[in-house]
């Protein structure tokens, strides 16, 4: 075949009736950076867990993410940036979550872009969450082991 | 002091109290008299005369037994007619029945008589012994009166009287004058006992009425006084019987009251009698007019009472002493009282003793109290002071442990007074005291010695006989005045050139004294020697201030020169800071396109396997290229940003000291840095108007200038106004003797206060998801005041607008 054959290969359409997932795992992501929130949801946009797949709620600031957290109690997993409208904003989420909404379900998932800012040992020591990422770290592959890891301490808690 | 209107307390204690007994008493007795006059005036005269009526009511009854018996025999006698036979032997017979009948009961008749018209007589008398004696003459005595042994006539014949005539007896010769029955006078009988008797006569008359006998029974005074003294309600009082001539008739005594002579009687006057209580009772009775009355006798008091009797015209006298009557009252009440003054006198003696316990103890400390006076603190005595009461035992432990204490004090006091005495005495200053016209009172040891004379002769003169010249004598006595006057210590200082011309320095110090008025303690200190030190002192501290000087501007640069360290260390934290926060912003851009990247070879791996498996659909094709896509906008997009911001930080890094310094017409400057942001401001409606005097040339940093300038137009486009919105920046300049002034100022919406104090630190934004990184007005800052080594200031009003005002130093020829 050469190279400039036309694409011909191209399987024909099968009407796969997709059965899409009855229920959905609820993310947040909360990042004061647009881009951020674009190239997440398109990195997990066919993301599925034992047969469910994602939504997602978008938080840019720190309140806006606790207002979110009081909305849905049934969010899964948290994508959270530490700096945001202050340098400390992701850290006020967590206690907020923990401790005034009592949340212990709830996964979280730091993502910071300057560790010296919030060193990952103490915070996980400081503060209960659950996995701490670098942003520049945020491979596919590494995103969704990150989730994985996520959604079955979710799925082990509600049993 | 005035104790002599006060009292004693134990006399104001004891004066009330005695006063109260002694009113207490008064009472007692005032009522026990009322009491006793009652009894005796009221009572004890009821009680006299009830007695009197009673004795007499006993005598009557006495005296008229007899006279019923002696009516019966003579109504007998009469009825029988004895009378008439000149023999009496029935007559006889009658008597002795009767003495056998009435002997007994009634014991006052001594002789049943009868005697008639015939001179016969029978008498039967009852003898002291109880046997009875018969009295006859009749026929069968031939005219005799015999008086026998018995009662019997054949008993022997004790005496026989001749010619005894019953008619003219007193007992019968009445009878011719009232034949009634009647008593007879006191006579004394005709036999041989001649008792002296009184006799109730009953007449015996005929049938025709005519006298013809007269029966009597005889009672013998001394039977009365037998009655009378048989009454026991006397006591040891009297009883006795006058007649209507205070003759005693009867009375309850043991002592004779008649005599006897020759058959007569001779009674005895009751006023004239050597029996006392009845001369005084008879008296008293006399010569009142009252039938009661009192009298003393041997501290005896003697209430009498008399009573006429209804028969015979006599009268019964009762004298009984007091005792008897209103018996041992008046003993009594005095035994009372005398319990009562005993029992007063020992709860007085009681109480005076009690306040003596009490008032001994504190007179005693009183009299300690009044020794101090004469310094005498003694308080042994007190050691022995009997107090049973408790709270004087304390006032007394109390006392004597305060006047230790005061002992201890005054010790220590005059300790301490010595102890300055001999301060002063030995100090080496001089110490004098002066009156107020600067006389010498006293003097100290030193003072002697400095003038060379002895105490004798200082005291008494005048302070300022010593001083060196005349205008001083005012000064001291100014000082001496204002120091009493004022109360306060005068300090001053003073000199005494010697005669041998040697100069003495004192410091004086004049002090009134708070207890001696007028007098003022005045103390010479030699300063001599200490204003030569001082001077010694002065010239080191001169030198010495000169050396320090020397070391503080050392100390001064060695400082400085730390500091400067301190802020090159303070610039290398605030480059870690910004390093980490370039660290933060570069990261997210590169995270994000890492991640898009990785994503990317994900789907195409995805689809490569796909076409090797011939699985791909159109679908599926177009959908991975609307994915490549959108991965490499993304990609692209950050990392653009991410070069941007990689150039900004070598804008801020670049070594300011290379930059290049030139001189250049400032207008035409900003006129090409307007053109170089053509394509920003062409899209936009903002209206940028320059205000520069065309010939102004300065000598700065073009480079700098370019970025600053660049930096605040960008910042106003972006924040002050809204992307379709209107609006002018304007830049003027202008030129100052050493600086250009730089002012960009725009009509926007301006800074709120908040974001206004923030505006110049590194990473500050309003705009991070529009891109903005937060250095542009940071860097600004730092060229301004860094590189330019100028300075910048920010004035904002919310809706109005925002200036910069930038001072811009020229660099003259010299820095090219």
């Amino acid at each position: 075949m050469s190279n400039d054959e036309a694409l011909n290969f191209l399987a024909e359409e099968s009407i796969v009736s997709s059965v899409s997932p009855i229920k959905h795992y609820k993310i947040m992501i909360a990042d004061d950076d647009s881009e951020v929130h674009l190239v997440t949801k398109m990195i997990l946009q066919s993301f599925e867990y034992e047969g469910k797949g994602l939504t997602f709620v978008d938080a840019y600031t720190g309140e806006e993410a606790k207002q979110l957290l009081l909305q849905h109690e049934d969010i899964a997993v948290i994508f959270l940036d530490v700096v945001m409208e202050d340098l400390h904003s992701g850290l006020e989420v967590v206690t907020y979550l923990r401790e005034v909404l009592n949340n212990q379900i709830t996964r979280i998932i730091l993502r910071t872009g300057q560790p010296g800012e919030a060193p990952e040992d103490r915070i996980i020591r400081e503060y209960d969450i659950n996995d701490y990422r670098l942003k520049t770290d945020m491979t596919v592959s590494r995103l969704y082991t990150s989730l994985y890891t996520a959604l079955r301490n979710v799925q082990f808690i509600y049993g | 002091m005035k104790f002599k209107n006060r009292i004693s307390l134990y006399r104001a204690l004891m004066f009330p109290m005695i006063a109260i007994l002694l009113i207490l008493f008064t009472v007692f007795t005032t009522l026990w008299q009322f009491d006793y006059r009652w009894i005796t005036t009221e009572h004890s005269q009821k009680l006299l005369t009830a007695l009197n009526e009673n004795i007499e009511t006993k005598l009557v009854r006495y005296l008229n037994e007899p006279l019923r018996v002696n009516q019966m025999i003579a109504a007998t006698i009469s009825l029988r007619k004895d009378y008439l036979n000149l023999d009496a032997s029935n007559i006889q017979e009658l008597l002795k029945k009767s003495t056998e009948t009435y002997s007994s009961e009634l014991p006052q008749i001594s002789v049943y008589g009868y005697g008639d018209e015939n001179q016969n007589f029978v008498g039967i008398r009852i003898n002291d012994d109880g046997s009875k004696s018969l009295m006859l003459k009749d026929s069968r005595t031939e005219g005799l009166l015999n008086i026998y042994t018995t009662e019997d006539i054949d008993s022997s014949i004790v005496t026989s009287i001749e010619n005894y005539d019953p008619r003219i007896r007193p007992w019968y010769a009445p009878l011719y004058e009232v034949p009634v029955s009647q008593w007879s006078d006191i006579y004394v009988n005709q036999d041989e006992k001649q008792e002296i008797t009184i006799s109730s006569i009953v007449p015996i008359l005929n049938e025709s009425g005519e006298l013809v006998g007269s029966s009597t029974l005889d009672i013998k005074l001394s039977n009365i006084n037998d009655f009378l003294k048989e009454d026991h309600t006397k006591g040891a009082g009297l009883i006795y019987i006058v007649d209507e001539d205070w003759h005693i008739l009867a009375h309850s005594g043991t002592f004779s009251n008649f005599v006897t002579d020759n058959g007569t009687v001779e009674l005895m006057s009751a006023i004239d009698t050597t029996e006392s209580l009845v001369r005084e009772s008879a008296l008293r009775l006399k010569e009142g007019t009252n039938t009661t009355a009192t009298f003393k006798q041997s501290q005896i008091k003697y209430y009498v009472a008399s009573e006429p009797l209804e028969i015979l015209g006599w009268r019964v006298v009762s004298v009984i002493p007091e005792t008897d009557l209103i018996g041992d009252l008046l003993k009594r009440q005095s035994m009372t009282l005398f319990l009562l003054i005993m029992i007063s006198l020992v709860f007085t003696y009681l109480v005076y003793t009690l306040i003596r316990k009490i008032v001994h103890p504190i007179l005693n400390v009183a009299e300690v109290i009044k020794r101090f006076e004469v310094g005498d603190y003694a308080t042994e005595e007190l050691d022995h002071v009997d107090s049973v009461v408790l709270e004087t035992e304390v006032f007394i432990h109390a006392f004597k442990g305060l006047v230790d204490r005061l002992n201890h004090f005054f010790s220590q006091l005059s300790k301490s007074e010595e102890k300055y005495r001999s301060l002063v005495e030995n100090s080496d200053d001089m110490i004098i005291t002066l009156s107020s016209e600067g006389r010498l009172i006293t003097v100290n040891r030193k003072f002697e010695e400095n003038l060379g004379r002895t105490r004798d002769n200082l005291i008494g003169t005048l302070i300022i006989d010593y001083l060196d010249q005349a205008h001083e004598a005012e000064m001291w006595l100014h000082w001496i005045n204002k120091a009493i006057e004022t109360g306060i210590k005068q300090e001053n200082t003073f000199s005494h050139t010697s005669e041998e011309g040697i100069t003495q320095h004192f410091y004086v110090s004049i002090l009134p004294l708070p207890d001696r008025e007028n007098l003022v303690l005045c103390t010479f200190s030699d300063v001599t020697q200490l204003i030569e030190v001082q001077k010694q002192i002065d010239q080191i501290h001169v030198q010495e201030r000169t050396n320090l000087e020397m070391l503080v501007s050392e100390r001064t640069q060695e400082l400085e020169h730390a500091m400067r360290e301190l802020l090159e260390r303070e610039k290398l934290a605030s480059l870690g800071s910004l390093v980490s926060g370039i660290a933060h912003e570069i990261n997210t851009p590169l995270g994000i396109a890492v991640s898009a990247a990785s994503y990317l070879d994900t789907i195409t791996n995805e689809v490569d396997k796909k076409i090797e498996e011939g699985t791909l659909t159109k679908t599926g094709l177009f959908e991975y290229m609307k994915n490549v896509s959108e991965g490499l906008s993304i990609m692209n997009s950050n990392l653009n940003r991410a070069a941007t911001l990689v150039n900004s930080f070598k804008q801020i890094s670049v070594n300011q000291t290379h930059e290049s310094i030139s001189k250049f017409n400032f207008k035409e400057f900003i006129e090409t840095i307007l053109i170089s942001l053509k394509h920003e401001t062409k899209i936009r409606k903002i209206d940028i108007q320059i205000s520069c005097d065309s010939a102004l040339v300065i000598t700065s940093y073009p480079g700098a200038l370019t970025q600053i300038i660049t930096n605040l137009i960008m910042n106003a486009m972006i924040h002050a106004f809204e992307k379709d919105q209107t609006g002018t920046i304007q830049i003027n300049a202008e030129e100052r003797p050493h600086q250009i002034l730089l002012l960009i100022k725009d009509n926007g919406k301006g800074i709120s206060d908040d974001h206004l104090q923030h505006i110049f630190e590194p990473f500050y934004t309003t705009n991070r998801a529009g891109g903005g990184s937060g250095l542009g007005l940071n860097i600004v800052y730092n060229l301004v005041t860094g590189t330019l080594k100028g300075k910048i200031q920010v004035e904002s009003t919310n809706g109005k607008g925002t200036q910069f005002l930038v001072e811009i130093p020229k660099l003259d020829g010299g820095q090219l």
